[in-house]
């Protein structure tokens, strides 16, 4: 089919005097048609709201993660099986202090205790001191030593204070 | 009347036809030389396209338009009449998917042997009228790519342009093109 000389033609024609109006109807058109508009040259501008928008975003992300980071940490942290760490057991008990200390108020209960116990055993107010003991001899001259009680060696252990011999 | 600077246009080159288009330099009268050099070759082209004759003159009005508003943008990349066939072609293939909007360029158009048979302004002979009845079956590229080559005498490049495909496919095309026509030819007669 190649060879030109004898090549078939196509069988169209176009209308007599079509080529003669053609450039009158595409200038017709071209004259129809509406004023170029003049080009527009995009530029990048960045807005300043989306900027500020973009920030808040971003410090919002961040906090949601550290608080979520914080949260799964504290709920899903890794567990060592078996070992308990506790705080070590003092070696020795502690000595707080090698001295006791009497408040007054328990003094004078001590020497109540001392007179009632005095009195329930002799039935006497003037009793030797050589009837009490070394421990209640001790308190006894502790409380005279703060002046809360004379002791009489001689004739009576308590002559002092509100108590009734 | 003779008018010397039109007359001038008509000694000048394709490119520098574009270049003084370019520079504003008296538009209309190049324009004129344009539509003188290329509107019966781009007629034809998409008259065996879309064969009716209005269809044609849509189709062409609307390429010639089109070349108007773009040829101040036009880089030269292909040559002046390849990239117009390239415009016409596309034009004529809106033409047909007004007809057929889901028309791919694989599917054929057989239904426009009819007006081959029957539409206005078609002469010639049987032969003439049996081979533009055949081609309407042939896939669309397959008819682009065989009337380009056979009718209009472009080259496999400059058809690569107009149709933006690789000369390997467009070989393949006219040859499949060929063997169908010389097929239904020799069956018709």
């Amino acid at each position: 089919m190649e060879p030109k000389e004898n090549r078939i033609r196509h069988p169209y024609q176009a209308p007599e005097g079509y080529f003669s109006n053609l450039a009158a109807k595409v200038q017709s058109r071209r004259d129809s048609m509406p004023a170029a508009q003049p080009e527009l040259k995009v530029v990048h501008t960045p807005k300043q709201e989306n900027r500020e928008t973009r920030w808040i975003a971003w410090a919002a992300a961040v906090a949601v993660l550290a608080v979520a980071g914080i949260y799964l940490w504290f709920h899903y942290r890794p567990v060592e099986p078996g070992i308990v760490k506790q705080a070590p057991l003092p070696a020795k008990p502690v000595v707080v202090a090698d001295t006791l200390i009497i408040a007054p108020e328990v003094a004078e209960n001590n020497a109540i205790a001392v007179a009632e116990k005095y009195l329930d055993e002799q039935e006497t107010i003037t009793p030797s001191p050589a009837a009490l003991s070394a421990e209640d001899m001790a308190i006894a001259m502790e409380l005279e030593d703060d002046g809360l009680i004379v002791l009489d060696m001689e004739d009576a252990l308590f002559d002092e204070m509100d108590i009734e011999p | 009347m003779e008018n010397p600077a039109t007359d001038h246009f008509k000694t000048i080159s394709d490119q520098e036809i574009v270049e003084a288009f370019q520079q504003n330099q008296d538009r209309d009268a190049l324009f004129a030389e344009i539509m003188r050099r290329y509107s019966e070759r781009l007629y034809f082209h998409i008259r065996k396209i879309v064969v009716d004759h209005d269809d044609t003159d849509d189709a062409l009005q609307n390429t010639l338009i089109r070349v108007w508003q773009n040829l101040p943008g036009f880089r030269g990349e292909s040559q002046l009449f390849s990239w117009m066939y390239r415009i016409a072609t596309n034009e004529a293939l809106t033409v047909l998917r007004k007809r057929k909007p889901s028309l791919d360029l694989d599917d054929a158009m057989p239904e426009l042997a009819q007006l081959v048979d029957s539409g206005a302004h078609i002469s010639g002979g049987e032969i003439e009228r049996k081979l533009q009845m055949a081609m309407a079956r042939l896939p669309l590229k397959q008819k682009l790519v065989f009337s380009l080559r056979y009718f209009e005498d472009l080259s496999y490049e400059q058809i690569a342009e107009v149709t933006d495909t690789s000369i390997g496919a467009l070989k393949a095309s006219y040859f499949h093109a060929v063997n169908k026509l010389e097929l239904w030819l020799k069956r018709s007669f």
